[in-house]
């Protein structure tokens, strides 16, 4: 009852079961650090987005508003900001602009870093010349991105000191004109 | 017959080998590829991001020059001093995700209108420059890196009085 093989049909030897493991192992190895390698950097292009992408544009709204304003007060909070109350130089977390209308009478804007429906924004809130009070929800919000925004003011100058979401941080100057 | 078909099974198991070699080179060519283009992408964004942090800084450098008093401009301990001299400072240009620093550095100094009075550096007198107006451009000169490259940004600001 002894079997016999079959010369032809004869498996790999060791060696070649060995190289084509080793081979297999590699290519697996190979694909799994290409794609760890393609999430490491998707990872870190996801992480510019804030300063690449959002950065850019909050300064061009920001630059746009303050230059148009006649003027500018730094407050610890909106509250503060909308009764005009305790101005301070650094550490504002709002922004009041006055704006003059070509009539003669002006109009009031209030921007602010506050948390809001469990995220932290950058709110505007506008109130017109015949407005008697102050909305109560923001009139838009500019952006919800930054971790952290901070008003100052040094040597006459508006600085704007914004933190992403992953630490980075850029600061941004402006002057009515 | 039988000798030809251990021929044909031999050559077949030999080229499952090359295959396999063939498809792992191409793997590991293709990974190379891959990173290579990625590398690019975010050396290209590093470029964008400098851009966009020195061009926030530009801005607050413009404002003060603007902004700083006549007297403190033309004073001793001016930020702009007279040219030739040049005051150089390393500056804080904001921080990259994750909190790493970037900083560049600055190079301030004035230049005075040639219409400007002796006192103010010029070569004006009361014939050319009867009002004794006198005029400055404020050079702020940025210089950073991006890579191995060293880019350099600059504004003027005229001061009039």
């Amino acid at each position: 009852m002894k079997r016999k093989r079959n010369k032809t049909g004869m498996g790999f030897t060791l060696i070649e079961m060995t190289l084509a493991v080793s081979l297999s192992v590699g290519i697996a190895a190979t694909i799994i650090a290409t794609l760890q390698q393609q999430v490491s950097f998707t990872r870190v292009i996801s992480s510019f987005q804030f300063l690449r992408d959002e950065a850019p544009q909050i300064n061009t709204l920001l630059a746009n508003l303050v230059n148009k304003a006649d003027s500018y007060r730094i407050y610890v909070s909106r509250t503060a900001a909308m009764t005009s109350s305790g101005a301070v130089n650094t550490s504002g977390r709002a922004l009041r602009l006055r704006f003059r209308n070509p009539d003669g009478s002006s109009s009031s804007a209030v921007i602010c870093f506050e948390p809001a429906n469990g995220k932290n924004r950058l709110n505007f809130y506008f109130r017109g010349p015949s407005d008697t009070s102050w909305p109560t929800t923001p009139s838009w919000t500019i952006t919800s991105r930054p971790a952290l925004v901070d008003f100052s003011n040094n040597t006459g100058i508006l600085l704007i000191a914004m933190t992403g979401p992953n630490g980075e941080e850029i600061t941004f100057a402006g002057n009515p004109d | 017959m039988r000798l030809s078909h251990h021929r044909s099974r031999s050559r077949q198991r030999g080229s499952a080998l090359i295959e396999i070699s063939m498809s792992y080179a191409t793997l590991v060519i293709v990974a190379l590829l891959t990173f290579k283009a990625s590398v690019n992408a975010v050396s290209g964004q590093a470029w964008t991001v400098k851009q966009t942090m020195t061009d926030a800084f530009i801005t607050r450098e413009t404002a003060l020059a603007s902004r700083i008093p006549f007297d403190t401009l033309v004073g001793s301990s001016s930020p702009w001093p007279n040219h030739p001299t040049v005051s150089t400072s390393t500056v804080s240009l904001g921080k990259l995700p994750g909190g790493q620093p970037v900083t560049g550095t600055l190079h301030r100094t004035r230049l005075p209108d040639e219409n400007n009075l002796s006192a103010s550096g010029g070569s004006g007198d009361a014939t050319t420059n009867p009002s004794g107006s006198e005029a400055w451009k404020l050079q702020s000169i940025l210089t950073y890196t991006v890579g191995d490259r060293q880019y350099v940004k600059s504004r003027t600001v005229l001061r009039i009085r």
